[in-house]
């Protein structure tokens, strides 16, 4: 099965290093979103890429429907590739959706990863009554519809909005990805991440986890960053970056890099 | 024996009836004598919004426009028909044969067997009588879909029946095809969860890892998450709604779930009032337990935060967990237990109060992170919920949650029934080898001769087309073992795809040389027929997956698989699946390890040879003026008089590559020349860069200034040098500094690129400035190039490279350059006052330079610096006051946000790790020697400098005040000034601005001073955070200083 997957999810390996660097993208992007950052990296560090089977660049008859009703899937996904690639420990570069992943992968494997870097992730994007995760179920219905409705239209107005700053070399790729994913898996899987709740299960991290989180961020608030590290089982820091945006990686690399990279190195 | 048609309506419920009818209405137009299951395809594709047909919408490859598909259906259907024999009788309607009346038995038994829910099925039953069960059209689709001559006509059609039946089950994501850029609907290509072997059986909500028990570790299960319970409740209410014991996995089929949650509830809030009852419900436990023949019993205890709750009587709780611990040990081998906790700490609450539990308990954890909205209308709001996701109800309603878990169950049954059932099969294809195999199913499944004539041909086409061209490959072995794999898979998936049979079959007859051509051929396979990417490593099983249920109820099953089986049809092989895939297995790994490492290093090296090799260009020598080496020179020393020895070996430098000599290595002599300027002085190299492009471009706009070092700095600070800078905001924020340099290039190729901090580039950054060097050609970050030719290139760097020339030997310096870099603009201020004690003994001007810090900051260290890069910088600064500390971080920023500064710089040298240091040295010296001229600048005398400015201070104090006064000077304040001066680009500004300036100050300080002519003691000072407000003109110092 194992060269399967890595044709299918596109898995890549680049650079030279004795460690693995694993850079795992969000729903909406794919790998191409780390492209900016990746020249850092290279040089150092053994760096696997690869994309979500919900990424607008795997084929999209791969996309099961019924498999990926919750992040356990991609949280498969993961660790096949792992896997497959004989690796056996890494650090592990996770924005949004992938961040989850991340630390659900790190719960079942805790040996495979030495650091966890969370990019813009969330626990729980939904407000409960002491959590703040941002957004009001109501809201979310809202924006499936929107989505449900008219797919370009929603794009063009989100994409701006997820990457906050005023980058439009950032907004153009990521409103390419994002089209590139077909509309109804993308609300699929928007529905699966705002569905997922990790707030109970965080105590069980014990991989050490770094926490990115731009000053402005319209998907996380700034407090479910401190939420995450108050709640993650393990050693925990945040990074606070002065930019806006969902999307650091895209709308600006050149202050995200050496965070991570300094992340990577403590 | 044909059936009449009467007979055959009353199988058939309404609406398939109505199909029906129309089938047999386009027999009778064609005047055949029988109803066909072409005749119903063709009545269904006609029928308005028919079903079959939107199916079919969705099912299409993409490789073709699905309109045009259809249009080749209608025609495939009609050329079947019209091949069908006529009759002249048509006095009453063509009875139905017997194909088509087998179809409809067949989906009589599978509508039997799985009903769409229980319930209706009861009320079904209860409402007719047993023998007239009324097919479905949906059901009647699906039969007559695996008829064999209408799979043929679809697969002419280039349609699979498959795909089709597969879009049948599922219900189509939107009925108007709204987005259109969708293309096709999901084709729901599943695969079981876990199939892929590492994980077992992984559903929606959780697996119940049973099989943990026979491994005998951790077969207890704690659900851990905020909906855990919830998940909990549906797993319980799904095993106890499945009665029939054909939901869960084979092993464990018939497991029950006894639930004492309520009971431990009542019981422990109670207080442990009522520990007989308590008692009595676990020895009835114990009872049934004992009883109990099947597999076992799971134990619901419900949810942990019961326990651990406040008031919760602590002697009720332990008296529990006694007991269930002594059941478990009894009934090691009967007994699961299973419980919630909505999250980990509740878990760890009780397992610290009770210690022990979790080795005698045995627990497994398992995250749940699915949230299942509390709101019922989650699903219902949305239209598409309900339709478009297969377990729409998993994540709507606790009440639907029933599905998600009886359905995958169900297909854990199947495999492990495959399994049981296809040994045999697995063994005889083992030993027959792929190859013979494949051409049995050959023979088994191509019906017509015809069609498998077709196919060859067309197969053999393709191996011709991939015959030129391809030479024989040293790598048969690797190949033969690929085509191995992909013989296995197509072999596998044949039952679907007809061309991947008769293509597999041509492989197999074909010669052993050919081996790789077939490979070729074997892998156009898959893009031949798209929708046949059953993805095979996620859906080994894809059949299986067809009978996976909807949201509805599975439509094929355990049963309807055999039976099909039995029958011969085509899900026969389709079954086998499971067992190959674990028999490819080895090999495919073996196959990986090889090719993920040697890929990589391909890449790489055949990069570098790709780009040494574009190493020559032609040469284009005199296209410019060459200039004069004194013109340049003085120009140069213009601006910077104090590098002398640099401005020299630029002048020379840009007067040998513009008279055609071309740089000393490398064959091109383009327009473009570089230079890296080493060493210390930093404002002078950016001086000798403008200087220069004036000279060259005649313009200072031609100057494109990138500080390599900063980039990437967080926040402005007050910094003077900062203020100097242009900030171009498209920098640093948008676009890499690559990117940033190609723009400017390619908008304006006459200019002056002028790098600062070289060293502290980036990755990127370098590689693309080495590709310029070497081919004139500047890549940006997506590989596009922008031609050099005419560009300059001035790299600086702080550190001297290879055996040049030490900087300064010379000791202690009293003003370094990083204490000026470190300069900020601050307001000046003087104050005047009288001390009585320091009414001054001598007659001389007294100056003092005040300072928090010692003096020698750094200096001695400042000889290393050519040897190492940051660390030792780091060092020194860390050696010195924290003032002094302070201002050097702002200066050495490695990428660092600046608030870190602090306790931070002790372990920053340490993660700055030696070999990033140790790379960036090694590429800055290969770099350097690229460059046309490598020139390394000298100190700037900031000692001297400093000795004249307050000299200069003096005077206009003494002017003022007389000699009878104490001059203190801040040492903040000289060294504004000395940075201010270095900056400033007008000779003697500094001097002027003495004399206007501060001498003005002196003077109306002493007018407004209370002391008058007394004051003895003037301060000249800075006022911490009050920025600038007004710039003296040509430097940039206050133009008027406060008092």
């Amino acid at each position: 099965m194992g060269s399967l997957i890595l044709d299918a999810l596109n898995v890549r390996v680049q650079g030279q290093g004795e460690k693995v660097l694993v850079f795992a993208h969000g729903v909406g992007t794919d790998q191409s979103a780390w492209q900016r950052i990746l020249p850092f990296f290279t040089p150092y560090y053994r760096v696997v890429l690869f994309d979500l089977v919900c990424a607008g660049s795997v084929n999209p008859d791969y996309f099961n429907f019924r498999r990926c009703t919750n992040l356990e899937a991609y949280v498969d996904d993961l660790l096949n590739i792992l896997d497959t690639l004989g690796v056996d420990r890494c650090f592990y570069v996770g924005h949004s959706v992938s961040a989850m992943i991340g630390i659900l992968a790190s719960i079942r494997r805790p040996e495979l990863f030495s650091k966890l870097i969370l990019i813009g992730a969330s626990p729980r994007f939904l407000n409960d009554e002491d959590y703040h995760g941002g957004f009001e179920q109501e809201e979310i219905e809202s924006v499936f519809q929107a989505m449900e409705a008219n797919y370009e239209a929603w794009v063009n107005g989100f994409a701006p909005l997820a990457v906050g700053a005023d980058v439009p070399d950032a907004v153009r790729e990521f409103t390419r990805t994002l089209f590139n994913m077909r509309p109804d898996i993308t609300l699929f899987v928007s529905r699966t991440v705002f569905n997922s709740d990790l707030r109970g299960i965080l105590g069980l991290v014990k991989v050490p986890c770094c926490i990115i989180q731009t000053s402005k961020d319209v998907s996380v608030p700034a407090s479910v960053a401190e939420y995450l590290k108050n709640h993650l089982g393990g050693e925990n820091t945040v990074e606070t970056l002065r930019t806006e945006g969902h999307l650091p990686h895209l709308s600006a690399p050149a202050m995200l890099a050496p965070v991570i990279k300094r992340a990577l190195s403590r | 024996m044909p059936t009449p048609v009467g007979v055959a309506r009353q199988c058939l419920t309404e609406e398939a009836a109505r199909a029906l009818d129309e089938a047999v209405a386009v027999a009778r137009r064609r005047s055949h004598s029988q109803t066909t299951s072409l005749h119903a395809v063709s009545a269904l594709l006609a029928l308005p919004d028919s079903t079959l047909k939107s199916a079919c919408s969705r099912a299409t490859t993409r490789a073709y426009s699905a309109r045009r598909q259809f249009h080749v259906l209608d025609l495939c259907v009609g050329v079947s028909l019209d091949r069908l024999p006529s009759s002249k009788t048509l006095e009453e309607d063509p009875p139905i044969s017997n194909s088509l009346m087998a179809a409809i038995k067949r989906s009589q038994a599978n509508q039997r067997r799985h009903p769409d829910n229980f319930h209706m099925h009861q009320i079904h039953c209860n409402q007719q009588t047993a023998s007239v069960l009324r097919v479905e059209m949906k059901h009647f689709i699906l039969s007559i879909l695996d008829d064999p001559i209408v799979s043929r006509v679809f697969g002419e059609a280039g349609f699979r029946s498959s795909d089709i039946k597969m879009a049948i089950v599922q219900p189509p994501v939107i009925q108007t095809s709204r987005f259109s850029r969708a293309g096709c609907a999901p084709v729901f290509l599943c695969n079981l969860p876990g199939s892929n072997g590492t994980v077992s059986g992984r559903p929606p909500g959780f697996s119940f890892p049973f099989s943990m028990r026979r491994e005998g570790k951790g077969g207890n299960l704690l659900l851990v998450g905020v909906c855990a319970s919830n998940a909990l409740k549906g797993f319980v209410e799904s095993v106890i709604k499945d009665s029939k014991g054909d939901v869960l996995p084979g092993e464990i089929s018939g497991v029950s779930v006894i639930s004492v949650e309520d009971d431990v509830i009542h019981f422990v809030s109670e207080g442990g009032g009522d520990t007989e009852k308590m008692g009595m419900r676990f020895e009835e436990l114990g009872q049934e337990l004992e009883r109990c023949s099947g597999p076992g019993i799971v134990v619901n205890i419900g949810d942990l935060k019961v326990l651990v709750g406040d008031n919760v009587c602590k002697d009720a709780v332990s008296y529990l967990v006694s007991k269930l611990t002594g059941l478990l040990e009894g009934f090691r081998e009967k007994m699961w237990l299973v419980g919630a906790a909505d999250s980990y700490d509740t878990y760890l609450k009780s397992v610290g109060r009770f210690l022990g539990v979790e080795k005698d308990w045995d627990l497994r954890i398992l995250p749940i992170t699915s949230y299942k909205s509390p709101i019922g209308g989650f699903g219902s709001k949305s239209s598409l919920l309900g339709s478009f996701v297969p377990f729409g109800g998993f994540f709507s309603t606790p009440s639907d949650f029933k599905i998600p878990p009886n359905s995958i169950n169900q297909s854990i049954t199947r495999c492990n029934l495959c399994n049981a059932k296809y040994v045999q099969d697995v063994a005889a294809t083992l030993k027959m080898g792929p190859t013979i195999s494949v051409a049995e199913h050959c023979s088994d499944n191509l019906p017509s001769s015809q069609m498998a004539e077709f196919d060859m041909r067309k197969a053999v086409d393709m191996v011709k087309t991939k015959d030129d061209g391809t030479s024989l490959n040293d790598k048969i072995l690797a190949l033969q073992n690929r085509w191995n794999d992909i013989c296995q898979r197509l072999h596998h998936a044949q039952p679907f795809s007809k061309f991947a049979v008769s293509q597999a079959s041509i492989t197999e007859v074909s010669e052993v040389e050919n081996v790789n051509h077939q490979t070729k051929l074997l892998k156009e396979v898959p893009r031949f027929q798209q929708e046949e990417k059953e993805s095979p490593w996620f859906t080994p099983y894809p059949m299986a997956n067809v009978s996976l249920p909807t949201d509805r109820t599975s439509t094929f099953s355990v049963t309807s698989v055999t039976t099909d089986l039995g029958l011969g049809t085509l899900y026969a092989s389709s079954t086998r699946e499971p067992n190959t895939a674990k028999f490819c297995d080895p090999r495919e790994h073996h196959e990986l390890f090889s090719s993920p490492g040697s890929a990589g290093y391909d890449d790489s090296t055949s990069v570098q040879i790709a780009q040494s090799s574009s190493c020559s260009g032609p040469s284009s020598g005199g296209q410019f003026n060459v200039r004069d080496f004194k013109s340049v020179m003085r120009a140069l020393s213009e601006q910077v008089g104090w590098q002398d020895r640099a401005t020299h070996a630029i002048s020379k430098a840009v007067s040998r590559c513009k008279a055609g000599h071309g740089r000393h290595h490398g064959s091109n002599s383009k327009g473009d020349i570089s230079f890296t300027f080493l060493g210390p002085d930093r404002i002078g190299k950016k001086k000798i860069a403008s200087a220069l492009a004036v000279v060259m471009f005649g313009s200072i706009q031609s100057l494109i200034s990138v500080d390599l070092g900063s980039h990437g700095k967080l926040n402005p600070s007050n910094l003077m040098l900062e203020s100097q800078e242009l900030h171009d905001d498209e920098l640093g924020r948008s676009t890499t500094i690559v990117d940033y340099i190609a723009s400017k290039l390619s908008k304006k190729p006459h200019s002056l690129i002028f790098l600062e901090n070289v060293d502290k580039a980036d990755p990127l950054v370098q590689n693309s400035l080495s590709h310029a060097l070497r081919t004139g050609r500047f890549p940006d970050s997506r590989g596009r190039e922008v031609s050099t030719n005419n560009t300059i290139f001035v790299a600086t760097s702080e550190i001297t490279v290879g055996n040049t020339k030490l900087l300064s030997e010379k000791e202690t310096v009293r003003f370094s350059e990083e204490m000026i870099l470190g300069a900020q603009s601050w307001q000046m201020q003087i104050i005047a006052e009288h001390v009585a004690e320091a009414a001054t003994k001598s007659s001389q001007m007294n100056v003092r330079i005040s300072r928090e810090v010692t003096s020698s900051v750094s200096s001695a260290n400042k000889r290393k610096l050519d040897v190492t890069s940051d660390c030792i910088e780091q060092e020194s600064s860390c050696e010195s006051s924290k003032r002094a500390h302070k201002v050097l971080r702002s200066y050495l920023d490695l990428n660092l946000p600046v608030e870190d500064t602090g306790e931070e710089c002790a372990n920053y040298g340490d993660y700055e790790s030696d070999s990033i240091s140790e790379r960036t040295q090694a590429w800055l010296e290969d770099f350097s020697d690229q460059v046309d001229e490598k020139v390394v600048f000298e100190p700037f005398d900031f000692d001297s400098l400093a000795e004249k400015t307050v000299k200069e201070i003096s005077k206009q104090c003494q002017r003022v005040f007389g000699s009878e006064v104490l001059l203190e000077i801040d040492h903040e304040v000289l060294v504004q000034i000395l940075a201010a001066s270095w900056l400033s680009e007008k000779k003697r500004a500094m001097e002027e601005w003495i004399e206007e300036v501060v001498g003005r100050g002196f003077s109306e300080a002493r007018q407004k001073s209370q002391f008058g002519d007394h004051c003895n003691n003037i301060k000249l000072v800075t006022c911490r955070g009050l920025v600038v407000r007004e710039q003296a003109p040509g430097i940039c110092l206050p133009s008027r200083i406060n008092l």
